[in-house]
């Protein structure tokens, strides 16, 4: 009985010359998929710091500038929210404390004094788990500290806060998730979210003095929006506020936008170096192959090849070679996307 | 035409330029070859007998003059003309064997089938076992050529030559890297396919090859000096 060939004889030739030189295909292929998984892993990096990132941290209504002041409330913050070129105002102060983390051992904690939880519209942030919002005496903390000071819902916190130095007690009942802050594990700083009678009992005065403000439109645009704080002071002032500074934070930026630059840029090159190096190396790969081959292309052509289907063989066994270290990147990445998931949470 | 003779070179003439000015490979070649004909080449390295055989297969392209074979002019072919002319009526057997070495045996005188596709797919391996019967090595069929002896793997390249059923074989020195005894096995080879009417032209260095073949054709300085005298 006759068989047919699965595959046909000259293609088990390819196979067979691949298989002979293990150590160099192998390498190749290697070579191959360094080379993709580098500007793979390059422009994953691109989509999520540039997109995922800017989205996440935009949708947090970023405060285009802040006003300091004594004592910033609801009622400045709506006659604010009345003026041309304002499309939200709130009143926020931040308090620039310590949080025990061990036995003496503090970290500094930011903690956030929110007048009304229920009506966030400037720098917001959202529950993950727990209860919302705070009672008196109670805190929510953001995730990426949790690490940090290894505490969970339900734990209480010892706070020190500038005023009297005194250690206070204060209990976790929410976990927050705040897109608009650096991640804590990588500062080394927590946050936390309290009310402002919490504050007063923490030994602070109760006041909060910041105005953050949100321009209605064009919220990168530098100039408008030092137009319309300057607007704004000059409201705050006419009605016996007293505005120290305005800040105006670098506008629609993420606070680690410059150290992501500098990591994309990182990435950029040496996702570029392993791509090129990888093509060198395939490239010495196939003409080794080819030199080492030369006496058997001749014999294939005695025997009856011609010039296009030896050159469909070598063709065919680089493209076997390109398709295997594509593949073999596509398990890399399976793997590596479980912790790309990972790191993308902090930010 | 003249049908009798199935190859026919006429006033062959092939010089290569070279750095002390030309040399001429061959001058004035005339050669008639009947069908079923074993025709020996001999003469002394550089008197142009491996240019004729490079001719003959259309692998080398004369200078002047004509080749003939069968009704087919190959000297005004082009590349992909001759390549198409020389898989179908050409079978090659070399100094060296020439075997692939990463294909067995049977792959390796399947391999002009693939190549061709004269032979259709689901016939080629019984036919290349059947060629590796009459060159009587079918034994060997599923080993690589490195585990077979010299004369093992010549029988192979002969089995392979034989593939698409050519009119003519080319061999170059078949016998040139084997050992006495295993050279008259080849030759004998030879001689009976040459019986059952294949045409083999074969540059040889052996002696007392007259026994075998049923011509000789002797060449000096690129000249073919006589058509039978041996060894004056």
């Amino acid at each position: 009985m006759e068989v047919v060939y699965m595959i046909s004889v000259r293609w088990r030739k390819v196979l067979g010359d691949l298989w002979l030189n293990k150590t160099r295909t192998l390498l190749a292929v290697l070579a191959i998929a360094i080379g993709i998984f580098g500007v793979g892993t390059v422009l994953a990096g691109y989509s999520i710091l540039t997109h995922e990132i800017n989205a996440n941290f935009l949708g947090t209504h970023p405060a285009s500038a802040i006003l300091y002041t004594e004592n910033a409330d609801d009622k400045l913050a709506a006659a604010v929210e009345s003026l041309p070129g304002v499309a939200n105002a709130e009143p926020r102060r931040i308090v620039t404390a310590r949080i025990q983390a061990g036995p003496n051992e503090y970290r500094r904690l930011l903690l956030f004094v929110i007048d009304d939880f229920n009506n966030l519209r400037v720098s917001t942030f959202k529950l993950e788990r727990g209860n919302w919002p705070p009672a008196d005496r109670e805190i929510l903390i953001e995730r990426s500290a949790l690490p940090l000071i290894k505490k969970e819902i339900g734990d209480t916190v010892i706070i020190q806060t500038p005023n009297n130095g005194q250690d206070h007690e204060l209990k976790v009942t929410g976990i927050v998730h705040d897109p608009g802050q650096s991640p804590g594990d990588v500062d080394n700083i927590a946050y936390g979210y309290i009310t402002l009678n919490t504050l007063e009992s923490l030994g602070e005065t109760r006041a909060l003095n910041e105005l953050r403000i949100v321009v209605d439109e064009n919220s990168k645009d530098v100039t408008r929006i030092t137009n319309v704080a300057n607007q704004v002071r000059d409201v705050m002032e006419k009605r016996g506020y007293h505005v120290s500074h305005v800040e105006i934070p670098n506008a629609g930026k993420h606070p680690h936008a410059d150290q992501m630059d500098s990591l994309l840029f990182l990435l950029e090159v040496f996702g570029i170096l392993a791509l090129i190096l990888s093509s060198i190396l395939v490239a010495s790969t196939v003409s080794a192959l080819l030199s080492q081959q030369i006496r058997q292309i001749g014999v294939m052509k005695v025997i009856g090849a011609t010039t296009y289907q030896i050159a469909g063989l070598y063709f065919g066994s680089v493209l076997l070679l390109g398709v295997s270290g594509l593949l073999s990147v596509f398990l890399l990445a399976c793997g590596q996307a479980g912790h790309s998931r990972y790191s993308q949470r902090k930010y | 035409m003249n049908n009798e003779n199935l190859i026919r070179l006429t006033g062959v003439t092939k010089t290569h330029e070279g750095a002390g000015g030309t040399f001429h490979a061959l001058r004035e070649v005339n050669l008639q070859v009947k069908p079923g004909e074993f025709v020996a080449i001999i003469g002394k390295s550089g008197s142009g007998k491996s240019t004729i055989l490079n001719m003959l297969s259309g692998i080398d392209k004369p200078t002047s003059g004509e080749i003939w074979i069968g009704d087919t002019t190959i000297h005004n072919m082009d590349q992909d003309q001759l390549a198409k002319w020389r898989r179908r009526n050409v079978g090659v057997v070399f100094q060296f064997f020439q075997l692939l070495p990463t294909l067995t045996i049977l792959e390796n005188v399947m391999l002009p089938m693939d190549f061709c596709g004269i032979i259709p797919a689901r016939e080629r391996k019984g036919r290349a076992l059947r060629l590796l019967e009459q060159v009587g090595i079918s034994e060997q069929a599923d080993k690589l050529p490195a585990l077979l002896s010299g004369g093992q793997q010549q029988r192979a390249a002969i089995a392979r030559a034989l593939a698409n059923d050519p009119a003519l074989l080319m061999a170059d020195e078949p016998t040139g890297n084997l050992d006495s005894h295993t050279s008259e096995a080849i030759l004998q080879l030879f001689k009976g396919l040459a019986a059952s009417g294949k045409t083999i032209v074969m540059v040889t260095h052996e002696r007392d090859i007259t026994k075998w073949v049923s011509s000789v054709v002797k060449l000096a300085d690129g000249q073919v000096v006589n058509g039978s005298g041996l060894y004056d």
